[in-house]
Order: structure tokens, then C-alpha cells, then sequence
């Protein structure tokens, strides 16, 4: 009896372990993603300080001064106030759909970082088809800015949503054709379409091998669709406000306000980043004839310090890239609705196909 | 997707529930605007399930085409309706809606009967055998482009026809 009690007791430890086993899984599952959440914000503060100290600079003014050494801490304040003020609701709006809105628009974005590889194989799910799961999960954004812009019960905010989505939806076209032309050379070399291969595949010859050089329609045509996406400026048509209050936003206030300010900065920061991996050649050093891994030889530590070079690699040419979107803010007017949609579907549209039949008639003579 | 079986089971569980709730929504909701958001909702499950059944392609093509595109434009037009003329000749059972009913009973009564059935395991054992060598060599992806430019090659063809006259039509409508 006294034998038959301990062993049961050793089985039940045992199973107890296991769980306890298990539960550190899940633990360890989420470490990396709330790792990856917390650069994120961050990521999003730097373009915030970033684009108040550019904008400051061309318009000649001083820009944020007083909140810590040189206003860094300025996106900081700005987020508590948001927290602080009131969360107005508006009455005969619809309050269900008025408070789901803002936080699919800000899932969808977080998502596609998922698929992002910041330093050598630093990725969270480096899944077959990478990119192509950037593309789809950001076409669920439009959902929820629809959805904010029926839940506020106002005629601007209903506009607002209504031009994001026909916006976001058309020039969705351009940018998968072009992600399309990058992606058939990857295929014919690794048999995956993950973002991974794609900087692999752009790794030889240094600033030379980048697909900038292969791709340079596909390039401009992602530029200005990338653009059009984040709604930044020559296509802010969503909350112009001498025409719409401030679209979908009009009647936000607070932390879901925030929300949607943080979801354009995540989307800006996300197809930046995009454009490194895709065209600027990911976290190599870029330099001909010199390769990190071989200089940091192959210990542990050098490991480290290369995957650490990597990080700091990818995000310089990330911020590096951000110029140009903000300072196109300050230099380009806004398009009218008739122009945007004719340039998506007349301009855009018929230079993304002849370029994927350019890539795909050469893919197939270098056979 | 490589996951431990009890997470596996947890999400297929939790997937499957907001599936059910979500068509449940879609038929019951008085309010069109709720239904096609739940439609949104059944889509995104339906394709989180390709996901968890390691069809990463299949996944992204449903939430680009379905939630993206035929959802937006669902909600589109819903969003054109006035909502109130729906509450006012709203009778709770009419006789469309018995026949309805019917329809779908018998339906899904025949379903579940196929569904148990059917010998699953038979099925997956002959379609392996003829796939595991294809399997080794390529990636999903290029499996259905291979399937789709040899096996169906007159089904795909016929369909880009039948989007092409949509599309004439469309803009021949538009026109005039």
C-alpha cells in the first residue's frame, strides 16, 4: 500500500511538471512578442520626435524643446495627456462599433510585424509566404476604419471612412504586384516566398546586389503606393481638413484617438521597414567585400554581436528611409479625390503590370 | 503550424466557437451593418483555420479576396441602406422564411450524415501516396500553380472569361 501511494504520488509530480513544463512554453512563446511590442512603441515615439524635429526644420521654426534633452520625451507627454482626457462617446452613435473600430485598425497593423526579420533569421514567424501575409492582414485595416466611421453618426466621419477604404483598397493592387516581381526571383532561388530569402537572396555584392538596382520602377511605383496606404500627406485624403474635420477621427477623443495617431505611425513604421527588407537589402552591412558574420568570427559571443550589428543595420536604413516620406508631407499639396483614383488605376496599376511582365520575360530568358 | 496538442486543441476550440457565433450572427442580427461585420468575423476564422492546418497560402489568399475585397464591398452597400425601413415591416415568420428553414434543416441533416459517413482516413491515405512525391520537391504555393496551369487549366481559364465580361459589364453599365 505504503509502495503503490508513492508511486502515485511520483506520477502526479511527474504530470505536475509537465504542466509546469508547459506553462513555461507559453511563457517563453510570449516573451519575444511582448519584446517585439515594446521596440515597437518605442520605434513609434523616435518617428514621432523624428517627424516634429524634420517638420520643425523646414519650416524653420525650433520644434519641441522643453520635454527632456532636445524634446525627445515630448511623444511621451503627448501619449499621457491622450490617456488623461476625457473618452467622449457620441450619444446617438452606434457605441459598440464607435469602440471596436479603432482597435482592429491597430491589430491588423501590429500583426504584420509578425513577418519582419530584424536582424540574421531574427524574425517571429518566418512563415512560407512572409510578405504575402503583410498584404493580406493589412486589407483588414479598412474594416475598422468603416466600422469607426458608421459607429460615429457623422457625416464627415462616414466620408472619412468611406474614401480610406476605397483608397486603401486600390492602391492595395500596385503594391502586391510589386511585392509580386521581387517575390518570382526569390521563388526561382529558394522555393519560398519568406522575408527571410528575400534578404538572403539580395546578401551578394554588397550595396550592388540590391533589388533597389533590379526593381527600379517597382521601387518608385511601392513608394508612392506605401504612401497611399499610410494616408501620409499627398494622400491624406481620409482626414483632410479643410474638406472632412479629420474623417474617420472627427469624433475620438483620448486614448482612442491615440490609437488611431499611433496605428499611422505603426503603418508608416511598418512599410519603411518593409521597404528596407524588399529593396534596401535587409540587415547586411552593405558594404562590397565585407561580410559580419566573418568578422565577429563564429563564438557565442560574436554571434551576439553580430545579430545586435544586424538590429542596428535594419533600423538605420529604416529611419534613414523615413526622410522621404516626411519630408514629402511638407513638399507635396493633396491630391482631389478624381486625381488619386486616377493615378492608382491609370498610372499605378499599368506600370506594376508591365513590370512584373519585364521581370517574368527576363526570369525566363536567364533560365 | 507546430504547436504542443493541448494549445492545438484550445485554439481549434475557440476558433470553432467564434465561427458558430459568428454565422449565428449573420443570420439572426436584425440590424444588416451587424450581420455583415459578423460575416467579416466568420471569414477571419475561416482563414485563422487554414492557418492552423499549415495552408499558409490558402489563409492569405481568403483574407485578401474575402475579408479585403468582398467584405469591404459588402459593408459598402449595407452601409448605403437606411436602417430604420428594416424594423418596420419586420414579421417574426413568414412563409419564405418556413420554406427557408426547411432547406436548411435538410441540408444540414444531409451533411452531418455524409460527414460521418465518410471513411476520412481512406481519402487521406490515397491522396498522400499520390502527393508525397510532389511534397518533398515544391512548397504549397507552387503546388496549386502547378495543379492550376495543368490540371485545371480550362475551369481557371473560363473563369478569368467570365471576370473579363463582369468587368465589361461593370464599365459598359458605368458609362452610359
Amino acid at each position: 500500500m505504503i509502495i503503490d501511494t508513492t508511486e502515485i504520488e511520483t506520477i502526479n509530480s511527474f504530470s505536475k511538471l509537465e504542466s509546469l513544463k508547459e506553462v513555461y512554453g507559453i511563457i517563453w512563446m510570449l516573451f519575444p512578442i511582448l519584446t517585439l511590442v515594446l521596440g515597437i512603441t518605442i520605434g513609434v515615439l523616435v518617428i514621432v520626435w523624428l517627424e516634429r524635429e524634420i517638420s520643425a526644420g523646414i519650416q524653420q521654426r525650433i520644434g519641441p524643446e522643453y520635454a527632456g534633452p532636445l524634446g525627445i520625451l515630448q511623444a511621451l507627454a503627448d501619449g499621457t495627456k491622450l490617456l488623461l482626457k476625457e473618452n467622449l462617446i457620441p450619444s446617438t452613435g452606434d457605441t459598440r462599433l464607435f469602440s471596436i473600430g479603432p482597435s482592429i485598425a491597430v491589430i491588423s497593423i501590429f500583426l504584420s510585424y509578425s513577418v519582419i526579420p530584424f536582424g540574421d533569421h531574427l524574425v517571429l514567424a518566418d512563415l512560407s509566404i512572409g510578405v504575402f501575409f503583410w498584404i493580406a492582414i493589412s486589407s483588414i485595416a479598412p474594416v475598422g476604419l468603416l466600422m469607426s466611421g458608421y459607429g460615429s453618426n457623422n457625416k464627415y466621419s462616414f466620408l472619412g471612412g468611406l474614401r480610406a477604404a476605397a483608397q486603401s483598397i486600390s492602391y492595395e493592387i500596385p503594391l502586391a504586384l510589386c511585392v509580386l516581381s521581387i517575390s518570382l526571383r526569390v521563388i526561382r532561388l529558394s522555393n519560398s516566398l519568406s522575408t527571410v530569402d528575400i534578404v538572403e537572396a539580395q546578401s551578394k555584392y554588397g550595396f550592388w546586389g540590391w533589388n533597389l538596382w533590379r526593381q527600379p520602377i517597382g521601387f518608385i511605383v511601392f513608394l508612392i503606393s506605401s504612401l497611399a496606404e499610410c494616408e501620409r500627406l499627398p494622400f491624406d485624403l481620409p482626414e483632410a481638413e479643410e474638406e472632412l474635420v479629420a474623417g474617420y477621427q472627427t469624433e475620438y477623443s483620448g486614448i482612442k484617438f491615440g490609437l488611431f495617431y499611433i496605428a499611422s505611425y505603426l503603418n508608416l513604421l511598418v512599410s519603411s521597414l518593409f521597404v528596407t527588407v524588399l529593396y534596401l537589402g535587409g540587415w547586411n552591412l552593405s558594404i562590397p567585400y565585407i561580410f559580419v558574420p566573418e568578422l565577429f568570427g563564429i563564438n557565442k559571443r560574436g554571434k551576439v554581436f553580430g545579430t545586435l550589428i544586424g538590429i542596428f543595420i535594419t533600423l538605420a536604413k529604416t529611419y534613414l528611409f523615413l526622410f522621404i516620406p516626411i519630408a514629402t508631407r511638407w513638399t507635396l499639396p493633396r491630391l482631389r479625390m478624381d486625381q488619386l483614383l486616377n493615378l492608382g488605376w491609370k498610372f499605378l496599376l499599368p506600370i506594376s503590370l508591365g513590370n512584373l511582365l519585364l521581370t517574368t520575360s527576363s526570369q525566363l530568358l536567364s533560365l | 503550424m507546430d504547436l504542443s496538442e493541448p494549445i492545438h486543441d484550445f485554439l481549434l476550440v475557440f476558433l470553432g466557437s467564434g465561427l458558430i457565433l459568428g454565422g449565428l450572427g449573420v443570420v439572426l442580427l436584425p440590424n444588416p451593418i451587424y450581420s455583415a461585420f459578423s460575416l467579416g468575423l466568420v471569414l477571419v476564422c475561416t482563414s485563422l483555420f487554414y492557418i492552423l492546418s499549415n495552408s499558409y497560402f490558402v489563409a492569405a489568399a481568403q483574407l485578401l479576396i474575402y475579408v479585403g475585397a468582398i467584405n469591404v464591398l459588402i459593408i459598402f452597400a449595407v452601409m448605403f441602406m437606411n436602417g430604420s425601413e428594416y424594423y418596420k415591416d419586420f414579421h417574426l415568420w413568414t412563409v419564405g422564411d418556413g420554406i427557408t428553414s426547411m432547406v436548411c434543416i435538410s441540408l444540414f441533416i444531409s451533411l452531418i450524415t455524409t460527414i460521418s459517413d465518410t471513411s476520412w482516413y481512406g481519402i487521406i491515405w490515397t491522396t498522400r501516396s499520390n502527393q508525397i512525391i510532389e511534397q518533398d520537391f515544391i512548397s504549397n504555393s507552387q503546388q496549386i500553380g502547378i495543379h492550376l496551369s495543368t490540371d485545371f487549366f480550362l475551369p481557371f481559364e473560363l473563369i478569368s472569361i467570365i471576370l473579363l465580361v463582369a468587368l465589361i459589364g461593370a464599365i459598359a453599365v458605368a458609362r452610359q
